[in-house]
Order: C-alpha cells, then sequence, then structure tokens
C-alpha cells in the first residue's frame, strides 16, 4: 500500500541529486573519459563479433567550454538505448555483450554528470538513430517523489527500422557543455593530457594492438606491447587456466580463462609490478603492493629495486564480464572475490622464481662491484635476451633461468679502496717509482706485508 | 654462513634419529591411500641422505627427489647419492615445490635447518594450495627461543627503544622480523620462552596452511573440501630445540581412508597443542640390552634397575623401538 498515510511506510528511494554526487565522488577526471572509451570498444566488440578493429576509430576532443567523444563503432541500437543505455545499473534482464568491459551499467552516466550539466548523444546503428540533449539542471527539477518519480530522458528525435544505413556512417557522438568547475581549466592543461594519453595507452593497448585508433585532440595515441625478455636460457613462466563458473556462482557456463605470465624486462623501477586485465581492459598497472604478490602477508619480498626488472601480466577474459574481479570503477580488483584469491595463489608461484633470478643477479652486480668476481654471465645473458610479446607464448612452461656460475673456488679476492691527500699521494708514486694509483695502492700494501705480515 | 651438514653428521643425533625412524613408520600406515611404494618422497636429503636411505629401505619408495639450495657443490652431493633412484634438484624448495604435478600422492618430509620464515610459509602454502588428498606433509622447524643479545645488541636495542631491555619485548619483535603479518596478535613475549615458542611456531604454519585450504575450499565442491589433520607433533632437543608438525590433507570424501590408517595407534601420535617430546635416554649398550629383553612391558616398575635413573628407563621404554644402533653402520 504505497500510500503516504500508511503509517508504517517508511520512506528510502534515492534522490537524484545523491545519485550524481555519489556516483562521480569516486571516479577521477581520466577515470571518466576512459569509461566512454570502454564503450566504444563494447561496440567494436559488437561490430565485429570479436575479430579485428582495422578502420574503427575513436576521436576524444578536449577544450575549455566542450567535450567531444566520436567513434565509428557501431552506434547504440535504439532499442538498447530506450530500455537500457539510459539505465542507472543493469537490469537483471538486460542482454550482454560477449566478452564485454560494460558490466555495472552506471559508467557512461557517471561520466556525463562527472563532466558537464549538458549532454547530447547523436547514434546511428545498423537499423535505427537517435539524438538526445538532455539539460542535467532541468531534469534534476523534475520530481524526485516516490510516488511519481521521474527519471525518465526524451529522444529529441528516432527513426527504426531502417535499411539504408551505410556501414561508415554508424556511430555513435557523445558532447558534453556547461563543464563542471575545473574541468574546462584541466582540459586546458598540457599535463593532463599527457596523463589522459597515458592512461588511454595503458589501459586499451590491447584493443589498439587488435587496430582500433585512438586519438585525442587529433594526436594518435601509440601504446607499447606487454613484452617479456627471451632467449635460449631466460624465457618468461606462463600458466594458462579454466575456472568452471559453477566454482564461482554455480551457474554452469561460460567458464572465466586466464592466462598469467612472470618474467623479465627492461630495468624500470616504475613499470616493474604485476598487471592485470579484465577483458582485455587494463584494471591494474605494476602493482608494487600486497593487492598481487608483493610482502610478506604473500610471503615474498616487498617489492624493490632490484625487483625493476620484474613484470607480470594476468588476463581474465569471460564471456561473462560479471564472473571477473574488477571494480566498478575498472581502477582495481576486487581482492576478495573467489576467483581472484584462486588466481592471487598462482601469480605468487610463478613470481617466486623470477625473484629469486633477481636476487641471484643483484649479487652478482655486488660480487662484481666488490671485486669477488669479474664475470656476469645472468647480466650478460639478460642484455642478450629480444623483447618479445608475451601474448606470443601460447605453451605453458615454468620460469628459466640461466645458471650462476659456481663461485670460483679458487682464492678469493677484495677490492680495497682509500682516500688520501693528493699531495702524498704524489709523494708516495715518487718513492715508489710508479705511475699508476692502483700501483701505489698494490705497491704499499706488498710493502707491509712484507715487514709486518706472518708469512 | 655454514651448513648444518658441515657442523654435525645428521646420523649421529639421537632425537633426529629416533624421529626419523618414527617418521618413517608412521608413512608406512599410508596404504589405505594407496600401496605406500607408489608413492613418492621429497625431502632435504643434504649430503647424508639419512631419511632417503630409511625410506627406501623400509617403505620401497622408488620415486624420491632431494632438493638442495646449495648448487656450488652440486657434485658432492650427487657423489653422496646413496641409490640410482634418487633424484636431484639444486634449486630452492619454493622454486621446485609449485612446478611439480601435485595430482600424485607423495610424503613430503621438509626438514629445514633454519626457523619458521616466509619461505617455510610459502612452501606450507603452495602446498595447501595444490597437494592432492593422501598427501602427508611434516614440516621440522628450528624453535628454540631467541637467545639473550650480546651486551653490546643489549645497549643498541635500549637505546633505539629509549626504555630498559626486557627479553621477552626482545623476542617478540625478533619473532615479528621474521614473520611479519602473522603473528596472532594475543601472542606476549613472555609466551616466547623453551615451552612456548614452539606453540607459537605451530599456530602459525598451522595458520597459514588452513588460511590457504580456505581459499582452495571456496571452489571445490562439498565432497572434495580438504582439511589438513595432525597426526604428529614432536618437540626435541640435540642441540637447539627443534619442532616437528606432520599430518595429512584429507578431502571429505577420503576420511573414511584416512581413519582407516589408524594414526592414533602410534603411541607418538599427537593431534592437538601438546607435543610428544623425544628424549634421548642415556644409558649404556649393556643397559639397553637388558631393558630390551622385558620390553615391551605395560608395567614399567617391572623394569626397575638397580642404578640406573627411573626417569631413563621409563623414556627408553618409549623410544626403543626407534632408537639408533651406533654399532651398525649403514652402507648402501
Ligand atoms: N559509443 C558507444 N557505442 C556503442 N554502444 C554504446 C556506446 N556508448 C554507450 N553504449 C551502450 O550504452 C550502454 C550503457 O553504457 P554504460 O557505460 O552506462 O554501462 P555498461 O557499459 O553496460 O557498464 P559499465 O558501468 O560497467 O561501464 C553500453 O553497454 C552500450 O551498450
Ligand atoms: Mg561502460
Amino acid at each position: 500500500m504505497p500510500e503516504e498515510s500508511n503509517p508504517k511506510w517508511i520512506k528510502a528511494s534515492p534522490t537524484k541529486a545523491f545519485f550524481i554526487h555519489m556516483l562521480t565522488r569516486d571516479v577521477p577526471l581520466t577515470r571518466a573519459i576512459l569509461d566512454l572509451i570502454d564503450n566504444c570498444i563494447d561496440g567494436a566488440i559488437r561490430e565485429r563479433d570479436g575479430g579485428k578493429y582495422d578502420g574503427l576509430w575513436v576521436r576524444v576532443e578536449l577544450s575549455r567550454d566542450e567535450f567531444r567523444i566520436a567513434d565509428n563503432c557501431g552506434g547504440i541500437p535504439v532499442k538498447i538505448a530506450r530500455e537500457y543505455a539510459f539505465r542507472f545499473g543493469r537490469p537483471e534482464d538486460a542482454q550482454e555483450t560477449s566478452g564485454s568491459i560494460g558490466q555495472f551499467g552506471v559508467g557512461m552516466k557517471r561520466s556525463f554528470f562527472k563532466l558537464g550539466r549538458y549532454f547530447s548523444v547523436e547514434s546511428k546503428a545498423s537499423d535505427s538513430s537517435f539524438t538526445l540533449n538532455v539539460d542535467v539542471d532541468k531534469w534534476m527539477q523534475h520530481s524526485d517523489d516516490e510516488r511519481t518519480s521521474d527519471w525518465h530522458f526524451e529522444f529529441d528525435s528516432v527513426a527504426e527500422n531502417l535499411t539504408d544505413v551505410p556501414s561508415d556512417a554508424k556511430g555513435t557522438i557523445i558532447e558534453i557543455k556547461r563543464l563542471r568547475d575545473g574541468v574546462g581549466d584541466n582540459f586546458e592543461v598540457e599535463q593532463f593530457c599527457t596523463r589522459l594519453a597515458d592512461e588511454i595507452s595503458a589501459a586499451h593497448s590491447l584493443s589498439m594492438d587488435r587496430g582500433l585508433a585512438i586519438s585525442v585532440n587529433g594526436i594518435p595515441i601509440r601504446h607499447t606491447p606487454h613484452n617479456l625478455l627471451i632467449s635460449t636460457n631466460l624465457k618468461p613462466a606462463f600458466v594458462q587456466k579454466e575456472y568452471a563458473r559453477t566454482l564461482i556462482d554455480g551457474e554452469a557456463t561460460p567458464p572465466v580463462k586466464v592466462k598469467l605470465y612472470a618474467g623479465v624486462s627492461e630495468r624500470s623501477l616504475h613499470d616493474g609490478g604485476w598487471y592485470i586485465f579484465c577483458n582485455g581492459r587494463l584494471v591494474l598497472r605494476a602493482d608494487q603492493t600486497s593487492t598481487t604478490v608483493w610482502g610478506p602477508a604473500h610471503n615474498l619480498r616487498q617489492y624493490h629495486p632490484d625487483y625493476a626488472y620484474f613484470r607480470g601480466f594476468a588476463y581474465f577474459d569471460s564471456d561473462h564480464a560479471a564472473l571477473l574481479p574488477w571494480t566498478t570503477t575498472k581502477t582495481g580488483v576486487d581482492v576478495d572475490s573467489k576467483i581472484y584469491r584462486m588466481v592471487q595463489q598462482e601469480m605468487i608461484e610463478i613470481t617466486r622464481p623470477v625473484l629469486d633470478f633477481l636476487n641471484r643477479l643483484e649479487r652478482e652486480r655486488r660480487d662484481r662491484e666488490n671485486g669477488d668476481s669479474v664475470d656476469e654471465p645472468l647480466q650478460v645473458e639478460v642484455k642478450n635476451a629480444v623483447e618479445t610479446r608475451a601474448e606470443g607464448i601460447t605453451i605453458a612452461q615454468g620460469f628459466v633461468a640461466p645458471a650462476s656460475f659456481p663461485r670460483p673456488t679458487g682464492p678469493r679476492y677484495q677490492k680495497i679502496q682509500y682516500t688520501k691527500r693528493a699531495e702524498l699521494v704524489e709523494k708516495v708514486k715518487k718513492l715508489l717509482g710508479v705511475t699508476t694509483f692502483t700501483a701505489v695502492g698494490e705497491k704499499t700494501f706488498d710493502y707491509y706485508l712484507e715487514n709486518k705480515g706472518e708469512d | 654462513m655454514t651448513r648444518s651438514y658441515e657442523r654435525i653428521n645428521y646420523a649421529l643425533r639421537p632425537a633426529k634419529a629416533i624421529e626419523r625412524r618414527m617418521l618413517c613408520e608412521t608413512f608406512g600406515r599410508l596404504y589405505p591411500f594407496q600401496p605406500v611404494d607408489s608413492y613418492g618422497y621429497i625431502g632435504f636429503g643434504s649430503i647424508y641422505f639419512s631419511d632417503f636411505q630409511l625410506i627406501h629401505r623400509n617403505l620401497g619408495i622408488n620415486d624420491l627427489l632431494s632438493i638442495e639450495r646449495d648448487e656450488d657443490n652440486a657434485k658432492r652431493f650427487e657423489m653422496n647419492l646413496p641409490y640410482g633412484c634418487i633424484s636431484m634438484d639444486f634449486r630452492e624448495s619454493g622454486v621446485v615445490l609449485p612446478t611439480l604435478n601435485w595430482n600424485k600422492r607423495r610424503v613430503v618430509w621438509l626438514d629445514y635447518d633454519g626457523t619458521l620464515d616466509t619461505d617455510v610459509l610459502a612452501d606450507a602454502a603452495t602446498l595447501a594450495s595444490k597437494a592432492t588428498s593422501g598427501t602427508m606433509i611434516v614440516f621440522s622447524v628450528n624453535a628454540h627461543p631467541v637467545a639473550e643479545p650480546t651486551e653490546e645488541a643489549r645497549k643498541i636495542t635500549e637505546a633505539k627503544q629509549g626504555a630498559p631491555f626486557r627479553l621477552a619485548d626482545y623476542r617478540l619483535s625478533k619473532l615479528q622480523e621474521n614473520l611479519p603479518e602473522k603473528i596472532p596478535t594475543d601472542v606476549t613475549g613472555t609466551m616466547l620462552d623453551m615451552k612456548g615458542t614452539p606453540q607459537v611456531l605451530r599456530r602459525v604454519l598451522l595458520g597459514e596452511i588452513n588460511a590457504k585450504l580456505a581459499v582452495r575450499n571456496g571452489s571445490l565442491p562439498d565432497a572434495e573440501q580438504l582439511a589438513f589433520v595432525q597426526v604428529l607433533h614432536f618437540v626435541y632437543q640435540d642441540g637447539a630445540q627443534m619442532l616437528t608438525l606432520g599430518g595429512v590433507l584429507v578431502a571429505k570424501q577420503e576420511l573414511a581412508m584416512f581413519e582407516a590408517c589408524r594414526f592414533g595407534e602410534l603411541p607418538f601420535y599427537r593431534q592437538d597443542d601438546r607435543p610428544f617430546p623425544i628424549k634421548v635416554p642415556c644409558l649404556t649398550p649393556r643397559e639397553m640390552h637388558q631393558l630390551n629383553s622385558f620390553l615391551p612391558s605395560d608395567d614399567p616398575t617391572q623394569l626397575k634397575r638397580e642404578g640406573i635413573p627411573d626417569a631413563d628407563v621409563k623414556r627408553y621404554a618409549e623410544v626403543y623401538r626407534y632408537f639408533p644402533n651406533y654399532s651398525e653402520i649403514v652402507f648402501a
């Protein structure tokens, strides 16, 4: 009995203001833009059905007064727009795209509200098209009240059952105006654009690898593939696993497929660590914390400079995006999810032998520095190994590392260093009749030993 | 760092020798899972391979793997291999264990040189996450209380803390250094004495195993869910005090097999936090011979011997079947 006169009635419905506030709080500006690109990629997945993305593009334009993102990735079908795309949260019965990045049904709306107070969407799909303009302030003034609650938007124009949409006309254009405080300012800051480009490049490298072209203000985004060093004696670990869905939520299909790679790459303190992808989208970048494998909680050492060579890549893929361990902002993993906890143990185990090798590499460097050894077989092996795409490895294997030379069994040597006033050193040099500082050191040492030593 | 095998010949450490024989007898009871000679065995054989000799000779296990981190002396280890069926892996156990196929049932005895640390816990985690039901896992670690620091180290600690030195606090901080994030919050420094140290280490080790099993069980159907069931808990001292904790990974659907092993009949069986202390009696060969003719015995008073301390007689009665015989040289 939904009546205000019902004395047992307690209001619990959300207000629009709360929604907008809460949604936009926990997402940084760059992520809001990444979310919109995610949707373009979901369009591309539908359009190409898992094939290559050659010819598809996403163009992002940022200016002081306006944000614009346009793509030719298939558009939003009117049916989807009407029933699902603009709703807050994914309804249970919503049709899903196999292998999609979209999962929670909030991304696009959150981005609109984060960026500005006026948005327009123009879409041409294969058999339908629409345009839509929303003034957020006006929309918010519509009643919030529970009984008359009014959360809908309205198309400005809509056409269905079209037959003659040329495939190069299909796509979506989103424009956002009346940008929120600080947003337009940021768009003019070069550093912001650089950071955005960097995040897009990392987050969507797999889609770009498949041919998608992404640009920001006309500048194409470049990406670096996920490389690991390979040689005959140095090979990354590769583990491939399939987790039946029954293990996760009791349903029969589809499964979650996991690929893990751990190995050595170019030394970089900043880029060392674990990378985690869900349906091709990077959700955790160069993690160096206990979220992945680092630290005593996982019986490994903390990340530190000796491990700057380390790279781990974890790819989680499923046709049913809800099974993957991502957070709604797609900026991290859900560390409590069952699937993640199972895979995490595997990640820890394939990390260990790589760290073991890196410890030996560091020991070798120290031995050399101390003058205990002149060879550096491990360093040479790393130098001669070739950067190779991780995804190119298809056969399961353990980490292969070159063996250290056994420590020489002969007498050990120790380097000595000290500093003396230059004029005194010159004097000793003359007295000894030698020309190098090394000789000064050696001769004085020998001299002492001869006169004071036991034998 | 001196390697422990350079300090002492394992075969001459009497408590260790008794333990080894007790373990071997325990392993022999695993047959309800499958014939014991078709199990695999993994251990740290050192250069003496004492455990390998016993296990191969008594249990007929042929699939034997010795893990050895001291790669620099590989030749020496290989030269000392007593049988052709032992293979060596010259890497850290933490690197080797994850790469093995754990669908095979094995007996694993990880007899570490040092105390419980994150490397040991990592091995425990791997075994708990991977090993199959019917796998027997035994850990031995140094469980001696942390010694009083030297006068100098003591001063440094005092200066750092700005408080008078307390042995209990010092012990707790050393333990935390060794096992960061793993010490239960109710553990206090005063617990870390001779008796308490192995207790705490046992809790930490079991805690790690159970945490990993919980993750693993989360994805297993009810019948396949696993538990680590403790059967062995020794504390003994040849030099430093040692803790040995052993048990079997058992799936719910194989509990009957586990029951059929009847580990409970072993005189040294321990399922809880009360250890079986292995104490070596101090007796001459002649005294032992005399006692042997009255053993086994239900009535220890019968065994009383003029001039031999009762305590030694009692100890001997407990361990005589596992007592090493030094007059005999084992050649393999
Ligand atoms: N550029 C686009 N091309 C094709 N479809 C789009 C585009 N933008 C949005 N859509 C459609 O709108 C839907 C709603 O987007 P939204 O980001 O709000 O939710 P989602 O992607 O399903 O979930 P998530 O919150 O995880 O991103 C998308 O799933 C997609 O079907
Ligand atoms: Mg989305």
